[in-house]
């Protein structure tokens, strides 16, 4: 092509005129080609940060797309250092925390908390309202029974669940906004807020990513919630992975702004005399649910997802499919035991 | 002396510029693609293509003999079948996502696909 255009300017003996027309041509194709060239060469698009640690007993990824990868990797260790800073608060394995203490205090009188603290249990109060127990931040004493947890596994007889059946209710959690105090009625009671506060965690640092301007962002805890879009400006996609055959896909779902969680009876299980035990126990019966094998839940916060997402598997797929669908902003996708599919309304119609 | 002919050419040499533009971005979407090599329906190997992978060649037993496949930079050809009529041979090289050689005899088959897999971010567990 370069012979052409040298060839070009060479035999033109006419009007200087028409000579300089021809360079300005030269230098509008040269243009076209390094714009080219750099496009391709020079910038090689968004830059990638991301960053994996342990944290709240799994993985901790943060992933985040900028123009520049040493700021991008700078904020992500701040967002790390906020992370910390909550799990500090909230962790139910670390003694001073304050969940400890209200679980020891339990009977006997109210605690005071961190506002932080209290903000969570209130959360999760509220989603224990909204499923009328499906979900309830007081299961901890059944899960214990049960040897999830300590990891000693055991079917617990129908007496001892009877025993424990009354410790589990959220409405026997008395809570005081002034004096920032959470009381336990009765004695024995225990709230878990390891799931709760893992997705509470993940929310926060998403929206503290936000607050630094970050715009293209992802953090998966187990617990996903992902920053504006991709970089190529379209939704992330989701893969939910089939319960029993983990590398195949059930579903692929696309989401932006949003978090998605799921439940599977997968996830923690034991099997004794044959039959499997896992670890999504129903606060009504006090026993795992034989319904579902797994529940994905799309909605704006990760709180939301997590615990709605245990929510309807233990409701089985009519009546979470129907919860789901209630609530605004939330979508859903269960799967029973039969592997057959139910998809809230929302969700039909963005999936392939 | 600036005559038509030079507007052509002009216009000519422009279109290409933009043209090798276009072309370039469209390289980029393509993403990460596999080599995926069927007998008679059923699956007997999936490559998938790297940038600086190594050249791989597959002997395959087919309906009536053995096919080679040669897999380098990114592409595929068949280089011998036992096949009557060479087909799959001649067809060539393939390198773009959907293309396919196939050997009827032979119930051959090898395509390049583009898994929908490779556009996944993130798995929800």
């Amino acid at each position: 092509m370069l012979k052409i255009i040298f060839k070009y300017i060479y035999n033109t003996e006419g009007k200087t005129r028409k000579r300089a027309v021809e360079v300005l041509a030269v230098i509008f194709i040269v243009g076209i080609i390094s714009f080219t060239l750099y496009n391709h060469l020079g910038d090689d698009g968004p830059q990638v940060s991301s960053k994996r640690v342990f944290m709240m007993d799994t993985t901790f990824e943060i992933v985040l797309y900028s123009t520049d990868e040493g700021q991008g990797n700078r904020l992500i260790d701040e967002a790390f250092n906020e992370a910390r800073n909550l799990e500090k608060v909230l962790s139910r394995f670390i003694s001073s925390s304050d969940v400890d203490r209200i679980n020891r205090n339990a009977g006997i009188e109210p605690v005071e908390v961190d506002p932080v603290t209290f903000h969570v249990v209130e959360k999760a109060i509220h989603f224990s309202e909204i499923s009328e127990g499906s979900f309830d931040v007081t299961v901890a004493p059944l899960l214990e029974l049960w040897g999830f947890g300590t990891g000693e596994h055991s079917v617990p007889t129908e007496e001892e669940i009877k025993e424990v059946l009354p410790l589990v209710d959220y409405k026997k959690i008395e809570i005081e906004e002034d004096n920032l105090t959470v009381f336990l009625q009765e004695e024995g009671m225990a709230i878990d807020l390891g799931g709760i506060a893992k997705g509470y965690i993940v929310d926060h640092t998403i929206e503290y990513l936000e607050r630094q301007g970050a715009e293209s962002a992802f953090v998966d805890a187990g617990d996903i919630r992902v920053l504006g879009e991709r970089p190529d400006e379209t939704p992330w996609k989701i893969g939910v992975r089939h319960p029993r055959q983990r590398e195949d896909l059930i579903a692929v779902i696309p989401v932006s702004d949003e978090s998605i969680d799921t439940s599977g009876d997968y996830e923690r299980f034991f099997i004794e005399d044959g039959k499997r035990y896992h670890h999504i126990i129903d606060p009504h019966t006090g026993k795992p649910t034989r319904e579902m094998l797994s529940v994905t839940v799309v909605s704006p916060d990760c709180v939301a997802a997590d615990t709605l997402s245990t929510a309807a598997f233990v409701l089985g797929p009519e009546k979470g499919l129907e919860l789901l669908e209630e609530l605004p902003e939330v979508e859903g996708l269960l799967f029973d035991v039969n592997e057959e599919l139910y998809i809230t309304s929302g969700l039909k119609d963005i999936m392939k | 002396m600036f005559t038509r002919l030079d507007y052509i050419i002009w216009i000519g040499i422009i279109v290409l510029a933009l043209g090798g533009v276009l072309y370039y971005q469209q390289i980029d979407v393509k993403g990460q693609s596999k080599i995926e090599i069927t007998v008679d329906g059923e699956v007997y190997d999936i490559i998938p293509l790297t940038r600086d992978m190594e050249d791989v060649s597959r002997e395959v037993q087919g309906f009536i003999g053995t096919t080679y496949i040669e897999i380098s930079g990114s592409r595929a050809r068949v280089t011998y079948s036992d096949c009557p009529d060479k087909i799959c041979v001649h067809s060539g090289w393939i390198n773009k996502p959907g293309q396919m050689i196939v050997c009827l005899p032979n119930r051959v088959i090898v395509q390049m696909t583009s898994d929908m897999e490779q556009d996944i971010d993130l798995y929800t567990n």
